[in-house]
């Protein structure tokens, strides 16, 4: 390995135990590796903008954060969560199953981050009305929110990256992904409900008056943009489902990142005197963090040490399908949990793109599949596992409910361990069919 | 007599906050309360910044003061019905940290805190921030035992 090629790596490794150590802003250590990687001439500009910067998972999560930031502006989370919680007579138990749920279903279209920054906070308020303990209804949210991002292409950024880069659509992840998401989903609330049914409640007197006064419309903040939100959302969501039909048959280049921008920049321009104020909610932070990472992580294919990497697993599982592709999901899901899950997935898009198309092991699909729900799922481990769980767990904090490590574990071990393994047979029955 | 009483809404604070207003309430003190807020983390705190205002319109609508005014409030209201004049502070950051910057810019006489001491009279063991502010303050300091008699 030459000299540049040492140096990429040891930008790499540091890249990712500077991200983890979490003293400097990851945002400000991602640009800084891929400074220095250009500095170094390990990559050119050229190269970092036209090969290794995949500008259309950049376009995609600006699309998607641009209709959730009209959402939220519109007061969207706070009307789903109080209507749900009137539909469910303000029951402490049905909110324990059912909010999970929702913040699944949620995060399989959305950032699970703004998620559970909003359902954190309104689970805590309620829980001071109806006099619940809030953390276990927190903990299950935040662990079904990564289960349900699991579950499409748009619902986590792992996902985003394995897919677009890799050549998965939207439809991709619903037929091969979601319908194990969604058991895993199941099988993490029934372990959350049997944990928790018996210590939920509190008890003290509950404000029945506070609870009626609670109108779900009052949270609507701004009708028109409530409805031009939602009608950008289902738009996108939409036009992923269509796009690969659109590109192939009606030859109009509607592609992936396109199907939540072009909804997006409508309601810019409608948006009147709020544009402003909804282009100030995007998180450039994490596209940065991104552009970032992809160079860092690009200049370190480059230098051949991923593709050893990924030569060295396919020798070790020839002909073990079933091995490599549960290796990858635990692998992962035991990574996601420790480290940032956005770079370690960026990086997997390398090792199992060299490993495809080897002979004696599976086909590509069958690993992302893999990657992605270990990835995703795993993240639940910790509270530092996501970005949600560290959202989540300062939330509680702030209001003064600290969870603690221990505490946290107790709660979303059992149900991640749970998730995971119906993941595993869902893999499994997925490679003994040959559906993948 | 300027009196510092430091609250984290914890049981053992509310017991110190009794016994300490009980034994004080005869000395004519003017009392101050204070709630130090944690600090909050710095992802929690970029998202709360893209926000602000939607979260500030849940706990409006939730009639929510914030979890460190409450536990303020409560407690000077704690302190009224004992007969002691007293105002409300919050804080935000490292709770030894606030709690000495409070009493060099207050000018107390007296810090009353509450500590989960443990230990032996011979060995007595402070918890973290009753030991640093003891250490630290340049006036006196009480420190009541949280636990139950």
């Amino acid at each position: 390995m030459g000299f540049t090629a040492v140096l990429a790596v040891a930008v790499f490794v540091g890249t990712y135990i500077a991200i983890g150590m979490e003293k400097v802003n990851r945002t400000i250590v991602s640009m800084s590796g891929a400074i220095l990687l250009l500095l170094i001439g390990v990559v050119s500009l050229k190269e970092a903008v036209t090969t290794y910067v995949h500008w259309e998972t950049v376009g995609l999560l600006f699309g998607m954060f641009t209709i959730i930031a009209v959402l939220s502006e519109a007061g969207f989370f706070t009307y789903m969560a109080l209507v749900v919680a009137k539909k469910l007579d303000y029951n402490p138990y049905r909110i324990l199953v059912v909010f999970p749920l929702v913040t699944g279903f949620l995060s399989a279209f959305m950032d699970s981050i703004t998620v559970m920054l909003f359902f954190a906070t309104l689970t805590y308020e309620l829980s001071r009305l109806l006099k619940f303990d809030a953390i276990p209804v927190v903990v299950t949210e935040v662990c079904l929110a990564n289960v349900g991002g699991s579950s499409t292409l748009v619902g986590d950024p792992p996902n985003v990256i394995l897919g677009l880069m890799l050549g998965f659509s939207f439809n991709d992840f619903v037929i091969h992904n979601t319908p194990t998401a969604v058991l895993a989903a199941l099988g993490a609330v029934a372990v959350a409900y049997v944990q928790c049914r018996k210590h939920l409640v509190a008890g003290g007197s509950i404000d029945r008056q506070a609870l009626l006064a609670m109108d779900p419309a009052k949270a609507i903040k701004d009708t028109r943009l409530f409805k031009l939100g939602l009608g950008a959302f289902l738009v996108a969501i939409f036009f992923l489902t269509i796009h690969a039909w659109v590109e192939h048959n009606l030859h109009i280049p509607l592609t992936a990142p396109l199907a939540p921008l072009i909804p997006a920049f409508f309601i810019l321009i409608l948006g009147g005197q709020r544009t402003e104020s909804i282009l100030r909610k995007i998180d450039y932070d994490v596209l940065l963090f991104f552009i970032g990472l992809f160079v860092v992580v690009g200049g370190m294919e480059k230098t051949g040490a991923i593709h050893a990497l990924a030569d060295l697993i396919a020798n070790v599982f020839r002909h073990q399908d079933l091995a490599l592709v549960s290796t990858l999901m635990w692998f992962s899901a035991v990574s996601s949990a420790i480290v940032d899950n956005v770079p370690f997935a960026l990086s997997m898009v390398y090792v199992i793109k060299g490993i495809a198309g080897q002979v004696g092991v599976p086909g590509l699909a069958i690993m992302v599949w893999a990657v992605s729900l270990g990835t995703d799922i795993g993240g639940n481990g910790t509270p530092i596992g996501a970005s949600a769980n560290v959202v989540a767990y300062a939330a509680m904090e702030k209001h003064g409910h600290r969870i603690g490590w221990p505490r946290w574990m107790r709660l979303a071990v059992p149900q991640t361990l749970v998730a995971l393994l119906i993941c595993n047979l869902g893999l499994a029955l997925k490679l003994w069919l040959g559906f993948y | 007599m300027h009196v510092l009483f430091c609250v984290d809404g914890s049981e053992g604070s509310d017991r110190a906050l009794e016994r300490g207003s009980v034994w004080l309430k005869n000395a004519g003190i003017q009392a101050v309360v204070l709630y130090v807020s944690p600090e909050v983390d710095e992802r929690l705190r970029h998202y709360e910044r893209l926000y602000e205002t939607e979260l500030r319109e849940i706990e409006r609508l939730f009639g929510d003061q914030g979890h460190g005014l409450e536990v303020a409030v409560k407690a000077r209201d704690r302190l009224k019905a004992l007969g002691l004049q007293a105002e409300r502070k919050v804080r935000q950051g490292d709770p030894a940290e606030e709690i000495l910057a409070e009493i060099r810019e207050g000018r107390y006489d007296l810090v009353v805190l509450a500590c989960d001491a443990t230990g032996t009279i011979e060995e007595p063991r402070l918890g973290s921030v009753a030991e640093q502010v003891v250490r630290g303050a340049p006036t006196s300091v009480l420190v009541v035992r949280a636990g139950p008699r």
